[in-house]
């Protein structure tokens, strides 16, 4: 009999029947009974089509005139809107504006080198402004994963024409393959990042698409798991023979998939590097890069005898390529330090600057060792790989006698340079007060680092000199300690009663009145220990409420697993409230549960409280997920994502610090600070400050 | 696919809340019928505006209304659009939502076999297969016969195949 014809099959999707003689074919036909089956997965894969994000990456489109006046149609719209819409609901028309906003490269293709023409429809809260700065960080095709070294610049200025819409040119760097851009005020204080998004440009033609294409993934690692995992498939799919490529679209989607997905993904992509392996084994013309991506591939899908058949490969006929190298060093046969180290050195008169966990591994050798030439030999070639661990490479060195003058002065060279707050290192989505609040930490931190390699010289004045000027930049837990340490070594009581009150001021360092007591001796009493915590937490708060804001939210709507709904300011009750985006297919997020539970208990006994917040729906998953974790946290779900645009949320796990009122007071913090966060929140409501 | 409502006490409070739940999956409908995605976003924002315009005090039922309103700007905006923009630029699509690993089809290929249809052919297996429409409501909206729905359904699925296929 004949096979069975498409439209027979579909007819059956809408309740259709096949006849007798067509049900008894499709049980033998395999081909039939394959295409049935395909044909019900492409009805479920169209039914699970996921809805679509405002346009926001404009990598070469027209602005057409068609396009021009139906945006300035709806902006009309949308400022009637702003007019009719009071109170909770102005926030609406603030976001359908935001939408608005719009950034896009007049010309289909951006060339490197060239200047392009842009236009740009203002967010609201720029839209009065006369001229705007366009900042980018433009990416090379050399540039690595994450956002450790390229340099943010100003690319252009846009001057406001008569329609409202602003327009100007940007000067594209001859060597760039990828932009990301924002648009702030001439000040740096009010920026548009299109929703924390950014907008993204694929530079150049056709020959350059491929590196273009890895940046945009490199830039999105960090920012945006789930646009990175998909990023990083649409490169695959564009170039479908590159192992690399899908070893990294696996691991990417391990980032994002459901824990009950993971077998599903392995055997997909088992099945993929079978397809890979197959079509490069016993090839003549296979590069290092080909045998080291296949070789990645298969030791993440733990298929054991391809790791080993490409391992051979890589190092037999590729020795000296970087992933080659790497796999070399890992190999070193265990044995002594200067062993080691000598064979390390002569992998580099080999090899040279191929892959940086050579120099790493040598540096981490050498310093646990105590072998100070070589230590600083290998510091200096790793630092020379990768310059962002320049801080740390210095603040090793200061270990040894030998190398500790030059390496604190270069120490304090680095962290003089960090105290500029270089516009170069703020992030494209940050304001210029909001970086210097942001960043005040992390120079905090590095001053620390700087006293606490000064403790090992014989004279502990200047340490102490240097940890007073940590904590002048934030609050600095560790640094108080030391203080206090100090002042009870030089028999100054009271500070050491002032620094340690500092210290146990901070929630989060566990210090209450009889460890303090065990620190510093009998001598002083309840009393003052009392009133200098309370002078401490005082000033805790007020340095810490320096960096909020107060931005008021609207009162969203969140639903619990049985489907109540519930309003944003009965969850808060008045009391000071973390908030935690998290979601069920993000590892850093599962990770993070087990601490928020444990943080969520300590808000509990200092009165206030956390929501954990998820866009994904509340199944069982969820509640099984949350058990396995020990979480009693109640989970809510923002399945209209209404707060998590309020909160400009789009990566998890995200924590937000909302005062009693629901105002939204520290946005994006992090774990390190949000007690501090929270106490001073709560000291402010209770001492009745706002 | 179901289009929750909502009541509230203000209408703009309540098209507010409609616009959260619902912009981004209409966008979605919007885009996969007309195949572009800046299309997709003036005719979410006109539906809205109509919504709002109206100003009645309850927006019950609105859901399937908004929808219904959706698909009817984008076969009008198809129609006299369609010789000018055929082929989508998929590339440019955000969505909205994690997408999960579907088992059988990588949405992203799929919504490019969708968009490099023929218009006519799109638009049929856009509102039977993603939509969810049955054959005599598709051909009440597009005019046609409900043999002519099927028709074309069964040659879109087979250019589908053949695209994913490749």
């Amino acid at each position: 009999m004949t096979h069975i014809t498409e439209h027979d099959f579909l007819a059956t999707l809408d309740g259709g029947r096949l006849d007798a003689l067509q049900r008894d074919h499709v049980q033998t036909c395999v081909s039939c009974k394959a295409r049935m089956q395909w044909l019900v997965a492409l009805r479920r894969s169209c039914a699970a089509l996921p809805p679509l994000e405002s346009p926001g990456i404009h990598p070469v489109t027209r602005a057409t005139g068609r396009r021009r006046e139906l945006t300035q149609r709806t902006a009309g719209a949308v400022a009637a809107v702003a007019v009719l819409c009071l109170g909770a609901a102005v926030w609406s028309a603030g976001r359908l504006g935001a939408q608005q906003s719009d950034l896009r490269f007049v010309d289909d293709v951006v060339l490197a080198g060239s200047h392009a023409r842009v236009e740009y429809m203002a967010a609201p809260w720029l839209a009065s402004e006369d001229s705007l700065v366009v900042r980018a960080l433009f990416r090379t095709a050399a540039d690595r994963r994450y956002r450790a070294s390229a340099p943010i610049v100003a690319a252009g200025v846009l001057l406001r024409g008569r329609s409202g819409r602003f327009s100007g040119t940007l000067a594209i760097p001859p060597n760039a393959v990828y932009g990301a851009l924002a648009v702030e005020t001439a000040d740096g204080e009010r920026v548009d990042a299109n929703q924390a998004r950014l907008w993204e440009v694929l530079i150049g033609r056709s020959e350059v698409r491929r590196a273009a294409m890895q940046q945009h993934v490199n830039d999105l690692l960090g920012r945006d798991w789930v646009r990175a995992a998909r990023a990083q498939r649409e490169l695959a799919e564009a170039y479908p023979v590159d192992p690399e490529a899908w070893k990294d679209v696996y691991f990417l989607d391990l980032e994002v998939t459901p824990h009950d997905g993971i077998d599903s993904l392995r055997s997909w992509h088992r099945e993929k590097l079978r397809e890979l392996d197959h079509r490069y084994r016993g090839a003549d013309h296979i590069t290092g890069d080909v045998s080291a991506g296949l070789m990645w591939y298969a030791l993440g899908v733990q298929d054991t005898a391809l790791v080993t058949y490409w391992k051979r490969v890589l190092l037999a006929r590729f020795p000296n390529a970087p992933r080659a190298v790497e796999q070399r060093v890992a190999d070193l046969p265990a044995g002594d330090a200067t062993d080691q180290l000598l064979q390390m050195e002569q992998l580099w008169n080999e090899v040279g600057p191929a892959h940086s966990f050579l120099p790493q591994a040598a540096a981490v050798l050498a310093l646990r060792s105590g072998d100070a030439d070589a230590a600083a030999r290998w510091l200096e070639r790793y630092v020379g790989m990768r310059p962002e661990t320049r801080l740390w490479a210095t603040a090793n060195l200061t270990r040894f006698p030998e190398t500790r003058a030059r390496a604190l002065a270069e120490l304090r060279e680095q962290v003089g340079r960090l105290q500029e707050f270089g516009d170069a290192a703020r992030p494209l989505d940050f304001s210029r007060t909001q970086f210097r609040h942001e960043s005040a930490g992390a120079v905090a931190d590095a001053v620390f680092q700087l006293g606490r390699a000064l403790l090992s010289l014989p004279d502990s004045g200047e340490a102490e000199a240097v940890f007073r000027e940590a904590v002048r930049h934030d609050w600095h837990t560790g640094a108080f300690m030391a203080l206090s340490r100090l002042s009870v070594a030089r028999d100054d009581p009271s500070g050491a009663v002032e620094f340690l009150a500092r210290a146990a001021a901070d929630p989060a360092s566990g210090l209450d009145a009889d460890s303090a007591r065990a620190l510093l001796g009998s001598a002083y009493g309840e009393t003052a220990w009392r009133f200098a915590v309370e002078q401490a937490r005082r000033e805790l708060a007020e340095r810490t409420l320096a960096g909020a804001q107060a931005v008021p939210l609207p009162d969203i709507l969140l639903s619990d697993s049985l489907g109540t709904r519930l309003r944003l300011t009965q969850l808060v009750g008045g009391r000071p409230t973390v908030v935690a985006f998290w979601s069920p297919y993000c590892g850093p997020s599962i990770e993070l549960l087990p601490e928020l539970e444990a943080l969520s208990v300590k808000l509990a006994s200092a009165g206030a409280t956390m929501i954990l917040v998820t866009t994904e729906p509340l199944d069982n998953r969820v509640a099984t997920l949350l058990r396995s974790a020990g979480v009693t946290i109640t989970p809510y779900a923002d399945a209209s994502r209404a707060l998590a645009i309020a909160l400009n949320q789009s990566a998890t796990p995200a924590l937000y610090v909302v005062d009693a009122q629901a105002t939204l007071r520290f946005p994006l913090t992090s774990m390190a600070r949000i007690e501090r966060q929270i106490a001073a929140v709560a000291f402010e409501t209770s001492n009745g400050i706002r | 696919m179901t289009y929750p409502d909502v009541c509230s006490d203000s209408h703009a409070a309540a098209v507010d809340e409609l616009f959260r739940l619902h912009a981004a999956r209409l966008r979605g409908t919007a885009a996969r019928i007309t195949g572009s995605a800046s299309e997709a976003e003036d005719i979410v924002q006109d539906a809205f505006m109509r919504l709002h315009r109206a100003g009645e005090a309850c927006v019950c039922g609105k859901g399937t209304w908004l929808r219904t309103t959706v698909i009817r700007l984008s076969l009008m905006r198809l129609r006299t659009w369609r010789r000018r923009r055929d082929g989508a630029d998929v590339a440019n699509w955000m969505y909205a939502a994690t997408v999960p690993p579907a088992d059988v089809i990588n949405a992203m290929a799929l919504d490019r076999a969708i968009a490099a249809l023929p218009a006519r052919l799109r638009v049929v297996f856009v509102l039977h297969h993603v939509e969810g429409f049955s054959h005599p409501e598709v051909a009440q909206l597009l005019d046609i016969s409900v043999a002519a729905s099927a028709k074309r359904l069964s040659r879109a699925v087979q250019l589908v195949r053949k695209r994913l296929e490749e």
